[in-house]
C-alpha cells in the first residue's frame, strides 16, 4: 500500500504559510454571559464558561526551525510535552520508502511551522483533524526523526550504508526488556509546548503513513517545571540532566554530539547522532520507603537542592580526586559511576535529553511511571555503551528496571525546502 | 563514650557514618531537608570546624528547627554530623569542602541531647561536647542505645542455623525432583520443584540481588531477564529455569540437566559457606537487618507482578513463603525491635496475617496465576502487602548497629 500522494502533496504545498494567526484570539472577549434572565430548570442550564482557566492560545510556543544541518529536538530546550513513538516500516520497496520519508518530511515541515490546513472541500474528511483549533500553531513543535538497525537489514538494500555502530540495543544486566517495547525502524520524538500539539502531530503523521508503517510501541512524557529552580526533577524526586556537556559550543558538538567527517561514518550520516532511547521504570513505591540519606548516598546528590554531597548548588562541580575513598560522595554513588569526570572518562560523555513518563498501575498495584531516558552521542560505544557498563551493579538498579527502547540513529538535518528527511541515505 | 552509627549501604568506613532517625516515635518519621528548603529559618547557628576542633562552645539551643552555618576551617575535605548523645544515632550529616561554609538544617527535640561528630579526611574523629535542649518539664528523653554488634550476633548465629536447615531439607526435595523427572513423571516433578523452591523462598533469599550469595543466589533462583537471549541463554539457570522446562516446555530430559546443576549449587551452600557468606561482621550484619522489608520488597517486584512465572502459577504461595520468611525475621529481631517502636512487630504480624488472608481468599492452594485474580481478589493481596511493607520499611534504620569504641 503506497502514502497517500494527495495528502502528501497538499501538506507540503501549505508549508510556506506561516502561522501569524496562530494564536489568535478564539479565547478573547472576555467572559461568556452568565445564563441569567431565563426560566430554564437550574438542572439543565450550563453553569458560566470559566475562560480563565482554559489554556491561553497565546501562550502557545514559538515556531522552532525545521531546517539546518542537524535536526530540531536535539539541541532545543526540552519543550514541555513529548510523544515517543516507533514505528515498524511496511513500505514494499526502496521507493516506497522514500515516498514515506518525503511525506513523513512535508507532514514534519507543515506542522512545525504551523497555518491553515487546506480545506479540501465539502465531501472530503478534512485534511487536518482540527483538534488545535482550525489554525494549527506551531507551538515549539519538533519531530526529530531516527532510524533504527532493522531499517537495515535486506528490505532495502540499506545494508552497506548503516552507521558503524547501529545495532539491536542490548539487554545489559539488570534488563528487563519487554520485546512489545523495544526496537523498531524508525523512532520519532514530537515534543511541544504542551500534550495536545504533539498527540496532535502523531495523529496527523500516522494517519498519512499507516498504511506504511504502524506504531509498536509509543509512550508519551513531559518535562516538570522547575521545582522550585533549576533543572527539572524526575520521579525520584532527583534533578535529571543537571551534567549534560555544553553541546551547544561548537567544539564540543563535534566531539560529542555529532557525527562528523573523518570518523569512520558514511558520508550520508554527518550531522546526524546516535540516539539511545531507553524506557526506564522506577519502583517509585519502593524508593518512597527509603530515607533520604539512603536515597542521596546512592544519587550523590542532595535531594531539594540538587548540589553533589560536596557542593551547595546544583551547579557545582563534584571534586572526586578531593575524595578518593568516598568519604563524601560514596564510589558506587550514581553520578560517581555515570561521570568519573577524569581526562579519561570526558569522552565517553553523552548528551541527555530525558522525559518523565506516568502511564496508569501496574498488575501489582503501584504507579507505572518512569523515565523515557533519552541521549544523543557521536559514538555509541565510546558513549553510551561505556556509560553504562560503569553503572552495572550500582545500588540505584534495585529502584529502576529497563523495561524497552532501544538504539536508532537520528538522521541529519533536512537543510532546504526541496530536502528530506534521510535524502542522503536513500537517494542513489 | 564515643559511638560509631554504621550505615546500612555505605561501603567505606568513613562514609558508614550515615544513618537517619532519631530512636523516638514513631516509624513514619520524614527526614528534615538539608539545604534550600531551610531558607525560611529565623536564625543560622554558626558552627566551627578546624584542624583538632569540633564545634567548640557547642550549647544547644531550645527546641525547634534549626539552620546551621557550618564553617571548615581547615584545608581538608570532610563531614560533619549531628548526632544524638548517648545513642550515637545520626540525625543529620552534611559533607565539608575545604574552607568552605555549609548550611544544614536540622530538628532539634525537646530534651533530646546531641553531639556533633567531626571528621577531617586524614585525622582522627573528633566530637563536640554534649549539649541538652530543654524539655518543658524538664525532663531528659533518654535515647535507646544502638544494638551492639555482639548482641546482632545471637540472632545471625539463629538465622544461619534456620538456613542450614532449610538447605537441607532442600537437599532432600530436588532430589526428589531429580527422581521424578529421571522416572518421566511431569506431575510429580512439578510438585517436587514446587517444594523445593518454596523451602528456598522461605530462607528470604529470592534471586539473591540483596542476599549473601551474590551471583550464586542469581544462579538459583533468577529469572532470565536481562540476559541476552532470555530464557534461551545459557546463564539462564536454577529453579525459574527448571519451572521452564516443566510447566512451559515440558522437557522432563532438560529438567533432570538442569537439577543436577542446580543440586550441585546448593550443595555448595555448606553450614561453612553460609557462615562465610554471613560473616558476624557489621556490614553483613546490616545487609542481614534490609530483609526485614526486603523480602517483601522483592516479592512485591518480581512476584505480584508476575514478572518471574514461568508457568508454575505459583506467585501466590511464593508470596506465602515470602512472609514466613519475613516473620522468621522478625522473631528473631523482635527483642530489638520491640525496644525501640513499641508496637511495630505486633502490628507487622497483624499485617503479615491478613496478607496470608488475602492470599487465601484467592482459592485453593494458592495455585491461581496473579493475573487470573479477580481485580478486587487482587487488590486485597496488593492493599496487605503494602501496608506489611510501610510498616516493615522503617526497621533497618530503627536497628542501627553500632560499634562502639
Amino acid at each position: 500500500m503506497s502514502i497517500n500522494r494527495r495528502r502528501f502533496l497538499t501538506q507540503a504545498g501549505l508549508s510556506a504559510i506561516t502561522a501569524t494567526t496562530a494564536g489568535s484570539r478564539l479565547l478573547d472577549g472576555g467572559n461568556a454571559p452568565a445564563a441569567a434572565g431565563n426560566d430554564r430548570d437550574p438542572l439543565g442550564t450550563d453553569g458560566p464558561l470559566d475562560l480563565e482557566t482554559l489554556a491561553d492560545p497565546a501562550a502557545r510556543l514559538a515556531p522552532v526551525p525545521f531546517h539546518g544541518p542537524w535536526q530540531a529536538g536535539i539541541l532545543t530546550r526540552p519543550q514541555p510535552a513529548a510523544c515517543f513513538a516507533s514505528f515498524d516500516v511496511f513500505a514494499g520497496n526502496r521507493a516506497e520508502l522514500v515516498d514515506l520519508l518525503r511525506s513523513l518530511t512535508g507532514v514534519a515541515r507543515f506542522l512545525t511551522g504551523g497555518g491553515t490546513p487546506e480545506n479540501l472541500g465539502p465531501t472530503a474528511p478534512p485534511s487536518d483533524s482540527g483538534t488545535l483549533g482550525p489554525i494549527v500553531p506551531a507551538d515549539g513543535l519538533t519531530v526529530t526523526v531516527s532510524v533504527g538497525s532493522t531499517l537495515f537489514d535486506g528490505r532495502y538494500g540499506l545494508a552497506s550504508r548503516k552507521p558503524r555502530h547501529l545495532k539491536t540495543m542490548p539487554s545489559f544486566p539488570n534488563d528487563n526488556l519487554d520485546p512489545a517495547q523495544t526496537g523498531g525502524d524508525l523512532l520519532l520524538q514530537i515534543c511541544a509546548g504542551s500534550a495536545d500539539t504533539a498527540i496532535h502531530a502523531l495523529r496527523e503523521i500516522a494517519r498519512q503513513t499507516s498504511g506504511v508503517m504502524q506504531i509498536r510501541w509509543r509512550l508519551d512524557g513531559f518535562v516538570a517545571p522547575a521545582r522550585p529552580s533549576g533543572v527539572p526533577r524526575n520521579h525520584l524526586a532527583f534533578k535529571d540532566g543537571i551534567a549534560n556537556p555544553n553541546v551547544n559550543d561548537p567544539v564540543v558538538g563535534n566531539h560529542l554530539l555529532w557525527v562528523t567527517n573523518g570518523i569512520g561514518e558514511p558520508d550520508w550520516a554527518v550531522g546526524g547522532s546516535y540516539h539511545v532511547c531507553r524506557i526506564i521504570k522506577m519502583f517509585i513505591e519502593f524508593w518512597d520507603r527509603v530515607s533520604l540519606t539512603e536515597q542521596q548516598q546512592m544519587i550523590g546528590r542532595y535531594r531539594d537542592s540538587g548540589a553533589p554531597l560536596d557542593g551547595q548548588l546544583e551547579s557545582d562541580i563534584p571534586d572526586f580526586r578531593a575524595d578518593p575513598h568516598g568519604a563524601v560522595i560514596p564510589l558506587n554513588a550514581h553520578i560517581r559511576l555515570a561521570n568519573p569526570r577524569t581526562s579519561e572518562t570526558d569522552p565517553s560523555r553523552i548528551f541527555r535529553r530525558g522525559y518523565n513518563y506516568d502511564r496508569g498501575v501496574d498488575l501489582n498495584g503501584n504507579l507505572d511511571m518512569g523515565l523515557i531516558f533519552n541521549a544523543f552521542q557521536q559514538n555509541l560505544k565510546r558513549q553510551f555503551e561505556a556509560t553504562q557498563r560503569r553503572l552495572i551493579g550500582e545500588p540505584m538498579v534495585d529502584y529502576v528496571s529497563p523495561v524497552g527502547g532501544g538504539y536508532f540513529f537520528a538522521l541529519p538535518g533536512v537543510q532546504t525546502t526541496q530536502d528530506w528527511y534521510a535524502r542522503g541515505l536513500l537517494e542513489d | 563514650m564515643v559511638v560509631f552509627v554504621l550505615a546500612l549501604t555505605a561501603l567505606s568506613a568513613v562514609a558508614s557514618a550515615v544513618a537517619t532517625g532519631s530512636t523516638a516515635g514513631g516509624p513514619r518519621r520524614p527526614s528534615p531537608a538539608t539545604d534550600a528548603t531551610a531558607s525560611n529559618h529565623a536564625s543560622v547557628e554558626p558552627i566551627a570546624v578546624g584542624q583538632g576542633t569540633c564545634a567548640p562552645g557547642w550549647r544547644a539551643p531550645s527546641a525547634g528547627r534549626y539552620l546551621f552555618a557550618i564553617a571548615n576551617h581547615s584545608s581538608r575535605w570532610g563531614a560533619i554530623s549531628l548526632f544524638q548523645w548517648g545513642s550515637g544515632v545520626v540525625v543529620e550529616r552534611v559533607a565539608l569542602r575545604p574552607g568552605g561554609v555549609t548550611r544544614l538544617a536540622a530538628q532539634l527535640e525537646a530534651g533530646g541531647a546531641y553531639g556533633w561528630g567531626c571528621l577531617l579526611l586524614g585525622l582522627p574523629r573528633s566530637v563536640s561536647a554534649e549539649a541538652q535542649v530543654p524539655s518543658p518539664q524538664g525532663q531528659f528523653v533518654p535515647a535507646v542505645a544502638p544494638v551492639s554488634a555482639a548482641q546482632i550476633a545471637g540472632p545471625l548465629l539463629r538465622y544461619r542455623r534456620y538456613v542450614d536447615g532449610l538447605l537441607a531439607l532442600q537437599q532432600h526435595e530436588l532430589t526428589t525432583l531429580h527422581e521424578q523427572a529421571t522416572a518421566g513423571d511431569l506431575a510429580g516433578a512439578e510438585s517436587a520443584w514446587l517444594a523445593a523452591h518454596l523451602t528456598w523462598l522461605k530462607i528470604g533469599q529470592d534471586d539473591g540481588a540483596y542476599g549473601a550469595f551474590g551471583e550464586l543466589g542469581r544462579r538459583i533462583d533468577g529469572t532470565a531477564a536481562g540476559l541476552v537471549g532470555g530464557t534461551r541463554s545459557r546463564d539462564f539457570t536454577g529453579f525459574h529455569k527448571l519451572e521452564f522446562d516443566l510447566w512451559t516446555r515440558h522437557d522432563l530430559r532438560a529438567a533432570a540437566g538442569d537439577t543436577t546443576r542446580l543440586l550441585a549449587m546448593t550443595r555448595s551452600l555448606s553450614p561453612q559457606a553460609v557462615a562465610a557468606d554471613l560473616p558476624l561482621t557489621l556490614t553483613s550484619m546490616a545487609n542481614w537487618l534490609l530483609r526485614c522489608h526486603e523480602i517483601l520488597e522483592d516479592a512485591l517486584r518480581d512476584s505480584l507482578s508476575a514478572n518471574d512465572d514461568y508457568g508454575s502459577n505459583s506467585d501466590l504461595a511464593s508470596l506465602a513463603a515470602d512472609v514466613a520468611a519475613t516473620r522468621e525475621m522478625l522473631r528473631l529481631l523482635a527483642p530489638f525491635i520491640t525496644a525501640r517502636v513499641p508496637h511495630l512487630v505486633a502490628t507487622a504480624e497483624r499485617e503479615l496475617s491478613a496478607l496470608i488472608d488475602a492470599i487465601n481468599g484467592t482459592g485453593p492452594d494458592r495455585g491461581a496465576g496473579i493475573a487470573s485474580l479477580s481485580v478486587s481478589q487482587r487488590e486485597r493481596v496488593d492493599a496487605a502487602s503494602d501496608a506489611a511493607l510501610a510498616t516493615l520499611a522503617p526497621v533497618s534504620d530503627e536497628i542501627q548497629v553500632a560499634n562502639t569504641s
